[in-house]
């Protein structure tokens, strides 16, 4: 037996698994889902915006979390672990891809793949930018619009003081969309990556990835747009 | 009709390579496409210029020496097709075509249109295998084997390991080959004893020849000539997933 394949086997299963490319995508469809979970999560929570109330049930919503450390910070690990597992393992994955065809061709025309399968990796980098000026801007309070102002308790005030910026709305709109992107090719692909593939019911799942990631960007995208408008004050 | 040509040449491994115009003022449309460079190449040869290297064998559909990339597609604007059976009739008069070859990092160029494919053996060689006992022959039915898996069986074991779908991969990727290679045995009874080190010796095998990842786009599926479908492919990553979970320590042997 050669070193080189010595080597290999000595490491151990886990590492050989992750060193490989289907290991690695593997890591990619498990964290994404758990990720899609959290968003779904946080989607719905986060529509009580809309009670009608001034606040009072989200911001009640709000201090419930606050006061439930377990399920806070548990969520916050496991989300947050989750996300930098997915881009570790997209940044291992794209630089092989890169490698894996030094030079380009003059002309290359794709026959099949969708627009959002396209723009998983930059609409990824997209979305990681957008999710770290989010969590400045909500959840720690120190990014503008409303740093001086933020309050850790009126977090439906927070949002009414933010969202009358046009560009700001704009930015979580188009962030939105660009999520609901990753997550139309995300869902769809993570069974194929899975292995969890059947004639039968792939074009099936193939509209449920659709479905969620309209409803996803949609229900999102509401909230930012009403209270622009005025809807909700 | 009269076709423009644009072919990358290229002398070998090392040389930068570039394009080259040619002007065919006279192709037939019931040529096959290699019958078309036939024709340039001969008109080269008679000007003492070095004929355009391109892989081919059958001419049939069947062998998978030949392909390259035919103005951005794989095997050329006819879906399901080899470029050796792909016709003039399928070109309009006056067309511009840019040929050029497979472009990956696991396939080095040789010359011109030819690449070198023999990491696709190496991934074959890695574990597309089966062992059989070598008494007399045993009887043709003793191994049942459902007929929806033989189909199946059967449409992956038509690849004929051209590299289209590497070529056509934004990243690449031999997945769709090595799929199809592990799947033709994966389906059958007498593929199950080196399911599992099959899976993981040929996937490894792909990674280290230094192909891309699969992100499920599908654009190998629409240029394969003999239409492999990708649920070949989650096929492989549900083989490969269970292998490696499945995988024990195998014992060493003891070095005397
Ligand atoms: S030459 Fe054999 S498949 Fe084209």
């Amino acid at each position: 037996m050669s070193t080189a394949s010595q080597s290999v086997s000595d490491a151990g299963p886990l590492a050989r698994f992750l060193s490989s490319t289907l290991g690695k995508k593997t890591v990619m469809a498990v964290t994404g889902f758990i990720m899609f979970g959290f968003v779904v999560g946080h989607l719905v929570g986060n529509l009580q915006v809309f009670a009608g109330d001034g606040g009072v049930k989200l911001n009640a919503y709000a201090a419930f979390l606050k006061n439930t450390p377990a399920l806070l910070w548990g969520t916050r690990i496991v989300v947050g672990f989750s996300l930098i597992a997915h881009v570790w393992a997209a940044a291992g994955l794209k630089r092989l891809s890169n490698e894996a065809r030094p030079v380009q061709y003059k002309m290359h025309k794709h026959l099949q793949s969708t627009a959002a399968s396209k723009n998983m990796f930059w609409g990824g980098i997209s979305l990681f930018f957008y999710i770290i000026y989010h969590l400045l801007h909500l959840t720690v309070g120190v990014a503008s619009p409303i740093a001086g102002s933020f309050s850790h308790t009126n977090i439906y005030g927070n949002m009414i003081a933010s969202f009358q910026n046009p560009a700001l709305v704009a930015v979580y709109v188009f962030a939105m969309f660009a999520l609901g992107m990753h997550l139309y090719h995300g869902l769809y692909s993570l069974f194929q990556t899975l292995g969890l593939s059947h004639p039968a019911y792939m074009p099936r799942i193939r509209l449920g990835a659709k479905v969620f990631g309209a409803l996803i960007a949609i229900g999102f995208s509401s909230m930012p747009v009403a209270i622009l408008l005025g809807a909700v004050k | 009709m009269r076709i423009t040509l644009n072919v990358w040449r290229q002398k070998n491994a090392r040389d930068a390579g570039g394009f080259e115009k040619y002007d065919c003022p006279n192709v037939s449309e019931d040529m096959s496409f290699l019958e078309m460079l036939d024709v340039v190449n001969e008109d080269l040869i008679a000007k003492g210029r070095d004929p355009i290297a391109f892989d081919h064998d059958c001419r049939e559909g069947i062998c998978g020496m030949c392909g390259f990339m035919i103005s951005g597609v794989a095997h050329g604007p006819e879906s399901g097709t080899t470029v050796c059976q792909l016709h003039m009739r399928k070109f309009k008069d006056g067309d511009e075509l840019w040929l050029e070859p497979w472009r990956a990092k696991g396939f080095p160029i040789i010359r011109d249109l030819t690449v070198d494919r023999s990491a696709l053996d190496r991934i074959v060689a890695s574990g597309g295998f089966v062992s059989v006992h070598t008494g007399s022959a045993i009887d043709g039915n003793a191994i049942p084997v459902p007929k929806p898996n033989a189909d199946l069986a059967m449409d992956a074991a038509q690849c004929i390991g051209c590299g289209a779908c590497v070529a056509a991969c934004p990243n690449a990727s031999a997945s769709l080959f090595t799929s199809a290679k592990i799947s033709h045995l994966a389906l059958l009874p007498q593929g199950q004893p080196e399911r599992d080190r099959r899976a993981i010796n040929m996937v490894e095998r792909m990674n280290a020849e230094g192909f891309g990842h699969c992100t499920n786009i599908g654009e190998c599926e629409a240029v394969c000539p003999k239409e492999i479908k990708i649920e070949n492919i989650a096929r492989m990553n549900r083989d490969y997933l269970c292998a490696s979970f499945k995988k024990r320590p195998e014992v060493k042997r003891v070095e005397d």
